[in-house]
């Protein structure tokens, strides 16, 4: 059904489409490459990974503002680079959380630290509840960061940037079975480490 | 319990405006700040400056045709030149030029302090344009220049009203209440949660107040109505409104998922194989639907068109809801 106002010009043909598709990894790549010749095109792959990418650099620094920083500065990176970007078998995410690492070490932190217990969420589960989030919070990242350097960035990438482990190999160098193990042992050993020994111990 | 937490609504919009200028930067590809996407708050008229070092004595007018490419190309290109000025407590607002369509309305406007030294920069932080007839030009979204501590290019921009239908000539009255004025020693600091206290901009009131004529080119309004299924959510295509600067579609959902309270479509508007970058995303709640807007139009909108979103983002208290897709609508347009 077609309408017609003033000025208006009718329309010829319509077509119903009807797709039941799952995820494709190419939205990534188009976005890149159609932003290489037009800028406004990185916006959106700004918008869709900006959070995970501040995720990944809040594991890696100390506080939320130099989180902010750095996040800001990957993409500042990335997008006076996206003219050379080139699809490859890991993809865009790879990439990009590339660059944030390679940022987060020239911030200088080239180890987790033991940073600052994160600012909860704003709920009503009052002020013991909120107490007990940063606690567990906190010792979360002591672990983490207590892992050994490449568990632990395997660990970081998965969990905060929820990279598939291709991508995890990309930014780390390594091969995709290679990045499987690491998640595999960081989780290993961060299960024994929370392990709750039966009383009597 | 977070592992690698979300930024706080403060820091996003620090790394959004960090980003946003360097987008926004005028080379190599120079690009107006124009519309936004809905989620990125409302526009910093003032704030969102784009930083560009130019001598003293340089004319401000001349600075309009290096800032920006695509739509607002070929609004500045087509404007009339208007080059009304006046002085309120020695601060000049010249409304340089003015551009309209049936899509959105532009003008160009300069702002100078005569005096000098009062400010680390000079802003424009909005006004209020009607026409003969009493319609109110919303206003969607603007750009600040700063040309030196004293003086900025800014452009502003305004929902043509009557859904696409209106066109020719008009008389208009553009209303500046004040602008804006940053400390030359700003007082303002970044509390350890991210939050600012202070605000290194004042006010300066006027009013400043242009009347002015101006011919509305008209667009071309298609309502092909076409559908597309995926994900248990159909996106329908209810009108799209053609303009030489912008392309605006009206989409409306059926089937999202409960908990998100705005819907962005991830979307690429392809008229006969050229791609249209979408520059802004104004949603409804839930399947009300959204407004998706391009950088870029056409001057004639006859031939075949592609409109495909290739993901649904809904913003929630949870968190980000994703959907994918891809939804594609075709038709061609005689």
């Amino acid at each position: 059904m077609t309408n017609r106002t003033k000025g208006t010009a009718g329309v010829e043909q319509l077509e119903y489409i009807t797709c039941e598709t799952t995820r494709s990894l190419d939205l990534d790549d188009e976005l890149a490459l159609a932003a290489r010749d037009d800028r406004a095109a990185f916006e959106p792959l700004y918008v869709r990974h900006r959070n995970a990418v501040y995720r990944y650099l809040r594991t890696r620094t100390t506080s939320g503002d130099d989180a902010a920083d750095l996040t800001a500065l990957t993409f500042e990176r990335a997008f006076v680079a996206i003219s050379r970007y080139r699809p490859g078998d890991a993809g865009v995410r790879a990439w990009l959380f590339g660059i944030a690492r390679n940022a987060s070490i020239d911030h200088g932190r080239r180890r987790l630290a033991a940073p600052a217990p994160d600012r909860p969420p704003d709920h009503d589960d009052g002020p013991e509840a909120r107490i007990v989030a940063d606690e567990a919070a906190a010792e979360l990242r002591q672990r983490v960061a207590a892992l050994p350097t490449d568990q632990r960035d395997a660990i970081v990438l998965r969990f905060a940037a929820g990279l598939t482990a291709r991508e995890i190999g990309a930014v780390l160098g390594k091969t995709e079975a290679a990045s499987q193990k690491l998640v595999s042992r960081g989780l290993a050993v961060l299960k024994e480490a929370y392990c709750v020994c039966p009383t009597g111990r | 319990m977070a592992f690698g937490s979300d930024p706080t609504p403060a820091q996003l919009a620090s790394i959004d405006r960090r980003v946003s200028a360097v987008m926004e930067a005028p080379h190599p590809a120079a690009r107006q700040v124009g519309h936004r996407r809905r989620r990125w708050g409302m526009v910093l008229l003032a704030a969102a400056a784009l930083v560009v070092l130019v001598g003293a004595g340089t004319s401000l007018f001349s600075l309009y045709g290096a800032i920006g490419s695509g739509g607002y190309r070929v609004a500045w290109d087509r404007s009339t030149k208007l080059g009304l000025s006046q002085v309120h407590d020695g601060y000049r607002v010249t409304l340089e030029a003015a551009y309209a369509d049936a899509a959105q309305t532009m003008l160009a406007i300069s702002i100078q302090d005569t005096v000098g030294g009062r400010s680390s920069q000079v802003g424009f932080y909005g006004g209020d344009l009607t026409d003969e007839a009493g319609r109110v030009y919303t206003t969607l979204s603007g750009g600040s220049t700063p040309a030196d501590s004293s003086s900025s290019v800014n452009t502003a921009w305004f929902e043509t009203p009557g859904d696409g239908a209106l066109s020719g000539n008009h008389h208009f009255v553009f209303n500046v209440p004040d602008v804006g004025v940053r400390q030359v020693n700003p007082s303002f600091s970044i509390l350890p949660d991210g939050t600012w206290t202070g605000d290194p901009w004042d006010r300066v009131a006027g009013p400043w107040r242009f009347e002015f004529d101006l011919a509305i080119a008209p667009g071309t309004l298609l309502s092909p109505a076409g559908a597309a299924a995926a994900n248990g959510v159909t996106a329908t295509l209810k009108s799209i409104l053609v303009t030489p600067t912008t392309v605006r579609l009206k989409m409306t959902y059926a089937g999202l998922p409960d908990g998100a309270g705005s819907w962005t479509a991830i979307a690429t508007v392809l008229h006969d194989g050229k791609r249209l970058a979408v520059g802004s995303s104004m949603g409804g709640p839930g399947a009300a639907g959204e407004v998706i807007s391009t950088v870029m139009g056409t001057d004639n909108a006859s031939g075949s068109w592609v409109i495909r979103i290739d993901e649904l983002v809904g913003d929630g208290p949870q968190g980000q809801t994703r959907l994918a897709g891809p939804w594609e609508i075709r038709f061609v347009a005689p």
